[in-house]
This record gives C-alpha cells, sequence and structure tokens, in this order.
C-alpha cells in the first residue's frame, strides 16, 4: 500500500464518530430508566450496543486496511453472497416482529438484508463504472434496474417493506448517471398519488393531477410556443395520471388493512389512535414536549417510561426530540445533512468513476432512511419500520452503515495517496 | 459531464430541502405549539390526592374522645404475585383458601398491573407481623389508612360513623371525594364532616405507560400536603353520658342534658344504645344491618327523632304564656273537682286541695287550673278580637320557648315535633274547619295532650330556657375547633335567644318547680343540698304501658344542668324518670353519687322492656 497511514478524510471520520457518540447516548438515556446497571452490562440494551459500537469500529479498521482494487475486485462476489443469504433468510430464516428478515448464529441475530445494501451499491457500482456502460443504452439501463430490484423483490417477500423500499434510493445514483428526469419523477408521482388517494379520496386527486399537470406543462412548454405539443403532453398527462391513480387506488385497496392504516394515519393519527396513529400520535407529543431546548439529558420522562414505542429502535428520534429539543434535534437533522454533503463532496472528487457511483448510494441510503425514519416520528412520513443510522439500536444495521461509509473513506483516500494532498 | 454534476447539485439541494421541511416542521411542533407538551404532562404526571387524618373529637374537659387509628390495607398487583405459603395468610388474616382464591380472581379481573386491595383494616399488630413473615413474597403492598378510636365507647348516637364514599357520593360531589375517602355517615361525623375532614393533599406523581408509578414529579416541590381535620370540641361529659347509658340500660327511652348557660349539649342518651366502635373497621358492615334489624332499634336516634305528644311538663310554658299576657297572676285560684268542670270534666283530674293557685297546680299538675288557664287565654275578648287572635299569640309565646319546632341541633335527622296552628284546625278534612272551632276543641293543648309533638331535645331544651329564665341558647353539640397545632380553641358562636317573658314570671313557675320535687310529684327527684326544680309528666300510650317524662334543672339559683328523661312504657313520670334525672344531676354538680345510692341501684334493676 503506497499511502501514508491515517490520511483518511478527518470530516468524515469526525461525523461517523459524533453521531455514533450521540447514539450511544441517546440508547443509554431511554434503556437505563429506573435502574443503574454499568454502562457496558451486556445483559441491557445500552451495553450491548456498546459492544455492536466496538465491533463496528474493529469492521471499520478492518476495511481501511483493504486495498481499494480488492474492494472493487469483492463486488460481485459480495452481491451474490448477498442474494443468496437472502434467499437463505425467506427458507430458514427467523420472523421477528412480523418480518421474517433474521439469521440466528448462535445467540447473535442478524439482518441480511442491511448488508444486501451494501452488496448492492458495490456492484451497481462496479457495474455502472464499466467504461462502456450508458444510462441511454437499455439493455445496460435494466440490467442495472435488475441489479437493484431483485434484492428488493426477495426483501418484499420476506414481509419487511420498509427495509425493501431502501433500494428505491438507488433511483438519485441513476438520476446522477444521467438518467432520464422522467422516470423518477413518473416514479415519486405514483408514490405521492398512492399516499394522497388513500388520504383523500379518489376523484380529489384526480382532480388536483390534472390541475398541477396542466399548470406544469404550460409553464414548461409556454415560451416554446409548441402548442400541439402542449395539448399532446397534457392530454397523454392527464390519462396517464388518471389510470395510475385508478390502478393505484385498486392496489391500495388489496394492501394490508395494517399498511392501509399506516397511510391513513399520515393525514390523521386519530383515524387509529390505538394502532397504526398510537405511534405516530405519541412520539409527536414526545418530540413536541422537548421544547426549544428539550428537557435535559436523561431527563426525557415521557420516552424514558415507555409512552412511545419501540423507543430504542425505530422511534429513537423522539428522545433525541424530547431532550434535546428544538435546537438539538435540528442539529441532528444538520449532522446528517453535513455526512451527507461530505459524502457527495468525497464523491465528486474521487479519481474514480466506481467511487463516485458508489458514494452516491451511500448518501442516497443514509439520505432515504434519515428521511424516512425521521419524517415518520413527526408525522410527515407513514410508519416505516426502517431505522435512523447510528441513533436505532441494531448490530446489523450499525455495521452495515459503518461499512458503507468506511469503503467511501477508503475509496476516497486512493485519492489522496494518488495527490499527495487533502482537499 | 458537466450537466450531470449540476445533477448532483440538484440532489443535494434536494436533500437540503426535505431537512429544512423537517426543521420547520420540528420548530411548529415544539417551539410554536404548545399542545404536545401539554398532553405529555397529562400523560405522564398522575396527581395524586392525599387524604388527611380525620380531626379528633374532645369531650368537654378537653380530653380526646374519638381519635384515630392506623390500620392498613394489603395490596396485591396481581401479576406480580408470588406466594410461597398460603397458610401464613389463612393464619395471620384469618381468611380460608377459596376465599383468597376469590379475591385474586377479581383483582386479576380488575387489574393485572395496578393494585387492588387484598384485605382491609389489618390492624397494626397484625400488620407487624404480616410484615415480619411476607418478606419472600411477591406483589403485595400496604397503603396507610385510619379508623375511628373511641376513648370512651359511649354516644354511638351522637358521634355516628365513617365508611369510605360510595360511587353515588363521589359523583354528586363535584370533586370533593375521592375514591378511600372516609366520610361521616351519621352524627356528628357526618353533620361536621366538612370541618373535621381536613384539605385534600396533592402530590404528583410520574407513572409510566403503564400507569404504574414511577417517582415524584420535580422532586415534590409542586406537591402540596395534606391537612389535617380541625379538632372538634363537643359539649358532651363523657362520664355523664356513659352514666346515663348505664341507668337506660334495659330501658327504651332518651335523656338529654343541656347546660342553660350556653346550650351545650352535655348528655344525650338514646336508649337502646350501642358501642360507637361496633361500626368501625371490618365489622362495619356486617353490625350495622345487625343493629339495623334489631327490634328495639339503636339505630334510631330518640332524642333527636322520637316524637311525643309531652303531657303535663306542657303546663310549664302554658303557665309563663298566660302569666306574661295578664291571663293569670300567681294569685289566681281555679277549683278542680276531678275534672275541668266547663267542658263536662274534661279533662279528668286526680284528688287535691281545690281551689288552688298556680304554685299549687304545678305542685299537683292539675289538669283542670290549665284548661281552665286556656281557655281563659283563648276565649279573652278584651285582648283579642277573636279567637284566632288569642290563638296566634299562644303559639308565637310557643314558638318562641322552642316548642314543636326544629331547633337546628347540629346533628342530621332532627324531627320537627309539631305546634298546631290554627290552619291544622281550620282544616276540614283532618280537623274542624275555619270558624268552626273554640276552645273547648283544643283544650288537650293545655297539658300536653293534643296534637302537640316534642322531642326529648324540645323538652330539654324548654326546661333550659325555664333554666336560663327566658334567654336560651340553640342546644348545640359542637362548642369549640381548633387547628391541631393551635393551642387555643376557637369557640363557636350561637346567638342567644330571649322569648321577651318576664323575669318576674320565672320567679313563680321555678318556685312551683321545687316545690314539685320538694313534696310534690317529683319526689324522688330530690337530692339533699342540691336545689332541683323540675316538673313530671306522662305520656300517654295507647299501645300500652304509659311513657314517664320528667323535665328539670340544678341548682334552682344559678343552673348549670338542665335535663329531660323520657322513659317508655315506665308509667307516670314520678316513679322512674324523675329518679334518673336527679342521679344524673347529682353525677354532673358533684362528680359522684353520694345521696341517689339507693335510686341509682333500683334504676338500674329496672327493666321496662318486654
Amino acid at each position: 500500500m503506497n499511502r501514508k497511514s491515517f490520511d483518511f478524510d478527518i470530516i468524515t471520520l469526525s461525523l461517523f464518530l459524533g453521531l455514533l457518540l450521540l447514539g450511544w447516548m441517546t440508547i443509554y438515556a431511554v434503556s437505563s430508566a429506573g435502574d443503574h446497571t454499568s454502562l457496558l452490562d451486556m445483559s441491557v440494551t445500552h451495553g450491548k450496543q456498546a459492544m455492536w459500537i466496538g465491533l463496528a469500529l474493529v469492521f471499520a479498521m478492518i476495511i481501511l486496511s483493504l486495498d481499494y482494487q480488492f474492494i472493487e475486485a469483492i463486488s460481485y462476489i459480495a452481491y451474490g453472497v448477498s442474494i443468496a443469504l437472502l434467499i437463505v433468510v425467506l427458507v430458514a430464516g427467523r420472523e421477528i416482529n412480523g418480518a421474517k428478515s433474521w439469521l440466528v448464529f448462535g445467540g447473535v441475530q442478524f439482518q441480511p438484508s442491511e448488508f444486501a445494501k451494501l452488496a448492492t451499491a458495490l456492484a451497481l457500482s462496479r457495474y455502472m463504472s464499466r467504461l462502456n456502460f450508458s444510462m441511454n443504452n437499455l439493455r445496460q439501463l435494466t440490467i442495472a434496474g435488475m441489479m437493484v430490484i431483485v434484492p428488493a423483490l426477495i426483501v418484499i417477500f420476506q414481509n419487511d417493506t420498509g427495509s425493501a423500499l431502501v433500494f428505491a434510493s438507488f433511483m438519485l445514483v441513476f438520476f446522477r448517471e444521467g438518467l432520464n428526469p422522467l422516470v423518477p419523477i413518473i416514479l415519486l408521482l405514483t408514490g405521492i398519488v398512492a399516499v394522497v388517494t388513500l388520504g383523500f379520496g379518489k376523484l380529489l386527486v384526480i382532480a388536483a393531477c390534472i390541475a398541477g399537470v396542466g399548470v406544469v406543462s404550460f409553464l414548461y412548454f409556454y415560451n416554446q410556443r409548441q402548442w400541439f405539443r402542449l395539448l399532446m403532453v397534457h392530454v397523454l398527462a392527464v390519462g396517464f395520471l388518471i389510470l395510475l391513480s385508478v390502478s393505484v387506488n385498486t392496489l391500495v385497496s388489496k394492501l394490508q388493512e395494517h399498511q392501509q392504516l399506516r397511510i391513513k394515519v399520515l393525514f390523521d393519527p386519530n383515524a387509529d389512535p390505538q394502532g397504526a396513529g398510537y405511534n405516530v400520535i405519541q412520539s409527536k407529543i414526545a418530540i413536541g414536549s422537548g421544547g426549544i431546548s428539550g428537557k435535559g439529558y436523561l431527563e426525557g420522562n415521557y420516552t424514558k417510561y415507555k409512552f412511545v414505542p419501540k423507543q430504542v429502535t425505530d422511534f429513537i428520534y423522539c428522545t433525541i426530540g424530547e431532550e434535546y429539543g428544538w435546537i438539538g434535534s435540528s442539529a441532528v437533522v444538520i449532522l446528517f445533512f453535513l455526512l451527507i454533503w461530505r459524502i457527495r463532496f468525497l464523491a465528486e472528487n474521487s479519481k474514480t468513476r466506481f467511487a463516485r457511483i458508489y458514494g452516491y448510494s451511500v448518501l442516497s441510503i443514509i439520505f432515504f432512511h434519515v428521511m424516512v425514519n425521521i419524517g415518520m416520528t413527526i408525522g410527515l412520513m407513514p410508519v416505516i419500520g426502517i431505522p435512523l443510522p447510528f441513533f436505532s439500536y441494531g448490530g446489523s444495521s450499525l455495521l452495515a452503515f459503518t461499512a458503507l461509509i468506511f469503503i467511501m473513506v477508503n475509496l476516497y483516500s486512493y485519492r489522496i495517496s494518488v495527490l499527495g494532498s487533502k482537499i | 459531464m458537466d450537466n450531470l454534476k449540476v445533477r448532483g447539485n440538484i440532489i443535494i439541494a434536494g436533500i437540503a430541502l426535505v431537512f429544512l421541511i423537517f426543521i420547520w416542521r420540528l420548530f411548529t411542533i415544539q417551539v410554536v405549539s404548545n399542545e404536545y407538551a401539554q398532553k405529555a404532562l397529562n400523560y405522564v404526571i398522575k396527581t395524586k390526592s392525599i387524604i388527611p387524618p380525620r380531626g379528633n373529637i374532645y369531650n368537654r374537659y378537653s380530653e380526646i374522645y374519638v381519635s384515630n387509628r392506623p390500620t392498613f390495607n394489603l395490596m396485591i398487583t396481581p401479576n406480580e404475585l408470588v406466594i410461597p405459603d398460603t397458610s401464613v395468610l389463612i393464619d395471620l388474616l384469618g381468611l380460608t383458601q377459596v376465599e383468597i382464591d376469590d379475591i385474586i380472581k377479581k383483582a386479576s379481573e380488575y387489574s393485572l398491573l395496578k393494585e387492588s386491595v387484598f384485605a382491609r383494616y389489618v390492624d397494626p399488630e397484625t400488620y407487624g407481623k404480616l410484615q415480619e413473615r411476607l418478606w419472600n413474597f411477591g406483589g403485595f403492598s400496604f397503603t396507610a389508612s385510619t379508623t375511628r378510636y373511641y376513648r370512651y365507647p359511649v354516644g354511638g348516637n351522637i358521634l355516628g360513623y365513617i365508611s369510605e364514599v360510595d360511587a353515588r357520593e363521589i359523583e354528586n360531589s363535584e370533586g370533593k371525594y375521592i375514591s378511600g375517602d372516609l366520610i361521616g355517615k351519621s352524627g356528628i361525623e357526618r353533620a361536621h364532616d366538612s370541618t373535621l375532614r381536613g384539605i385534600q393533599g396533592k402530590q404528583k406523581i410520574l407513572k409510566d405507560v403503564h400507569n404504574r408509578e414511577v417517582g415524584s414529579f420535580a422532586n415534590g416541590k409542586q406537591d402540596k400536603p395534606a391537612i389535617k381535620g380541625r379538632e372538634v370540641m363537643l359539649g358532651i361529659d363523657t362520664d355523664l353520658q356513659a352514666l346515663g347509658e348505664e341507668l337506660m340500660r334495659n330501658k327504651k327511652g332518651s335523656i338529654v342534658a343541656i347546660e342553660p348557660a350556653t346550650g351545650e349539649i352535655l348528655a344525650f342518651i338514646s336508649a337502646p344504645s350501642y358501642d360507637p366502635s361496633t361500626l368501625t373497621g371490618s365489622e362495619l358492615q356486617k353490625n350495622w344491618r345487625i343493629l339495623q334489624l334489631d327490634t328495639l332499634n339503636p339505630l334510631f336516634n330518640r332524642p333527636l327523632m322520637a316524637e311525643y305528644p309531652p303531657g303535663s311538663i306542657f303546663k310549664l310554658p302554658v303557665a309563663l304564656a298566660a302569666l306574661n299576657e295578664g291571663i293569670i297572676t300567681p294569685d289566681t285560684y281555679y277549683g278542680c273537682g276531678g275534672g275541668f268542670k266547663r267542658n263536662h270534666g274534661k279533662p279528668g283530674c286526680r284528688l287535691h286541695i281545690s281551689p288552688l293557685s298556680l304554685e299549687n297546680a304545678i305542685k299537683y299538675s292539675c289538669n283542670s287550673y290549665f284548661a281552665a288557664t286556656y281557655m281563659d287565654f283563648l276565649n279573652n275578648t278584651t285582648e283579642y278580637k277573636d279567637i284566632y287572635e288569642a290563638y296566634n299569640t299562644w303559639y308565637r309565646y310557643m314558638d318562641l320557648m322552642g316548642v314543636g319546632r326544629k331547633l337546628n341541633v347540629d346533628l342530621p335527622y332532627e324531627k320537627d315535633g309539631n305546634l298546631p296552628s290554627t290552619n291544622l284546625y281550620d282544616n276540614e278534612r283532618v280537623f274542624y274547619g275555619k270558624n268552626r272551632w273554640s276552645a273547648t276543641h283544643v283544650i288537650s293543648n293545655a297539658i300536653g295532650q293534643g296534637e302537640i309533638l316534642m322531642t326529648p331535645l324540645q323538652m330539654a331544651n324548654m326546661v333550659a330556657m325555664i333554666a336560663g329564665r327566658g334567654k336560651y341558647f340553640p342546644p348545640h353539640f359542637v362548642k369549640a375547633t381548633k387547628d391541631v397545632n393551635d393551642s387555643h380553641w376557637n369557640r363557636v358562636p350561637y346567638d342567644t335567644i330571649r322569648t321577651g317573658i318576664r323575669f318576674e314570671h320565672f320567679a313563680v313557675v321555678v318556685d312551683a318547680m321545687e316545690k314539685v320535687v320538694d313534696g310534690g310529684t317529683a319526689g324522688r327527684a330530690y337530692i339533699p343540698g342540691i336545689a332541683v326544680c323540675g316538673k313530671t309528666g306522662t305520656v300517654q300510650n295507647p299501645h300500652g304501658e304509659n311513657h314517664a317524662v320528667f323535665v328539670g334543672f340544678a341548682p334552682k339559683e344559678n343552673p348549670v344542668i338542665a335535663i329531660a328523661v323520657v322513659i317508655e312504657n315506665a308509667g307516670g313520670g314520678g316513679s322512674w324518670a324523675a329518679p334518673t334525672a336527679s342521679i344524673m344531676i347529682e353525677k354532673y354538680i358533684r362528680r359522684e353519687i353520694k345521696d341517689k345510692t339507693f335510686e341509682y341501684q333500683r334504676i338500674l334493676d329496672a327493666n321496662f322492656l318486654r
């Protein structure tokens, strides 16, 4: 290895460690309520998480010591292994909280879908960094798409919709690499229409779609004076949207009742205050009660006394909101943004296409997790059970995010060694 | 490729936008809105009311009469239950295995997480033993409560009893009472409940989502301690009360003694009586039912609720009214030939000297004399324009003297008695009709045998009024109250009531009452060295033996005790009621029974129950 030791991006490392520390402190605040066990007691949540953090740091060291070419070389193998593991889970996995997505080795539970994200990011980066790869080549685009869709589908079969949805974040990578913007826009619209249809009913949504498309296409084409094209696009778009909302509506009506409710409570948490709405009502109360500067560390009695369900895993952000207030919870959002911003910087300034595509994959996955998780706790997103990176309790997700970031740090350090200076 | 680099900026801008929306949203729910913070407080904090200890009750000598004794409720939390050995519970609490299973089953049905009562009213001694032996049990805890402790086992009818508020009382109280609160159900405990109960404390407690208490809020800085109820001093002389209840053994009836100078009730016996401690603790319900079903009706508060035609004692207020109106003078003589001649010999009378003066009429309780006085009163056309005016004048005197009307004593369920008004006689259906009655129709009022009804309390109050020579106070039990830390008692003020009857008329009547005891119908009430004034009466009882009545006071000058005794089915007032009253009087004035020992034994031995 031809580089100076510890020539890694300090900013990314600091942000990573900062988030990790904050995350563990928050888990401690929740799980230490009422008893006075030692900090590293392995029988309690915060003790176990400390163990996972230690393991993650060791894991990070190992990754940093790898040669970047080795990483690129094992991408497909990792992908193949992760697909195999996902299938094994499907057959021999253990069901926890309704999702059959866990493997159990000895006493350790392990969630292969977390690693599938990483493997997919690596494999996709390798495939898309081929010299002859082009987003306009339908065959190549299809292969790239399938690389994302296949693991996502298997995860859906594991009944872990949340983790499967994370694969949608690769859309950002495709967009960055030249995908026609209409594709993500249409997909985004489909999602919005599906959600809004459940909330407000079919007719209203169709009317809103027609009006929306009208305004947008008018603004877009007006100056070009292409009246015929304007009309055609409009008719097509409206027809498409009507078709979309009708089909979405039928699809949605086939959704399981609890899934429908999760979307409905997004608009009115009181639609199901004892069930799906309960989480949202309680988490908003917990966060809202934090005020500007919060109740103080370890003083978050609303989350401590278990008024918010899943408060160390999916709803860990409630404790941040309650104990650190608006200042603290905004700071956490900003920290995530800084991390994403820095990874994007690393990606754009990498010497290889592989590193850039991989960097965008990492930031997209992190962004998707943060958006869905925090959005869910403040009632802006449906209740989808995916972890908040570095905060939610759980070894698989922590190790996966650590690997995601440190591979990026490793790839970028290659540039440092080539150019001989940091940027 | 530059075009694609811009896409990277678009992505970052989009992400920034999403995060800005989050920060803005956080701002609205955390900073702008107060709703969530308020809701969090409501969910997390449970405000617990602390029930204050009830005030103690004292007797007239500032000795504690009723106090609190700690009891404990043994509570269970079903899902934490560990019972290594049921025999401990069976031995110490006197429960059977079946009962234990039943209690646990009911508690589990109510809530697995919340506490339910396993056993109520565990006394301190058993509590100590249980604490020792429950060390390896799980899910058991104690809550402290209090029960009343009676230093003197007397006056159950005065004190009443307390028990936990029922669901209906909680609902009607608009938040004043909470579950587990104690409330006075009768007697002083009920009438003075608001004084005795104290002020509830408030304690803010943090709870978890399962409603389990997990700690105090803000280190208890916002808590409000419970304030003990006020101490209440009664005018009751507990020794006198005990003597009265002893004397009334095997009898039905009442004794009411009042201090004329204050209106304080010294003794208030309802016979048969019961020990107030029977209506406490775990036996309350059972014992109450036993008392309720008792044919002698011990729960019937006779001094307050039993209404009798007063009989001859009523001649005293009739004489006073007539004297003050000038209908008679001390020197007015009427003849008596064994009956009231002007009304065909009705009412009848016994054999005595005739004609006779007012003094002798009282001394020998002459019916004819008072019938004549009453008739002259009602038929006096020089003073009054008609019988209505005359009757209403008389009525007003009786009302002023507290006869046949509620005295608003501080005890619940007081009965009115009855003082018939002209409206009653004007009512054709019941009586005669307007202008269709005359003095002869109502003549029995003169001797207390007509429509007039009085409670023993009214009788005692009437004689206290005479003892006070026309000045009296509303009879009452509570003389003073104080906070537990106060050194001085605050007297409860009562307004003097003045009858307006001139002092010299009382002198005549009181002299005559002295003669009643000293050689008259109440000779057995005589106490050497104490000038007892009194009047006997006999209540006609169509259902059996007549009821014996005596009212009196002593000493004659500056009287300290006025007393009324009613013994049902004991015949004439002179034989049984008068000596009973005199024993009470001697005891109260001398603090011992010296001269009345013979009568004391005689009364104790008497049994008028069949």
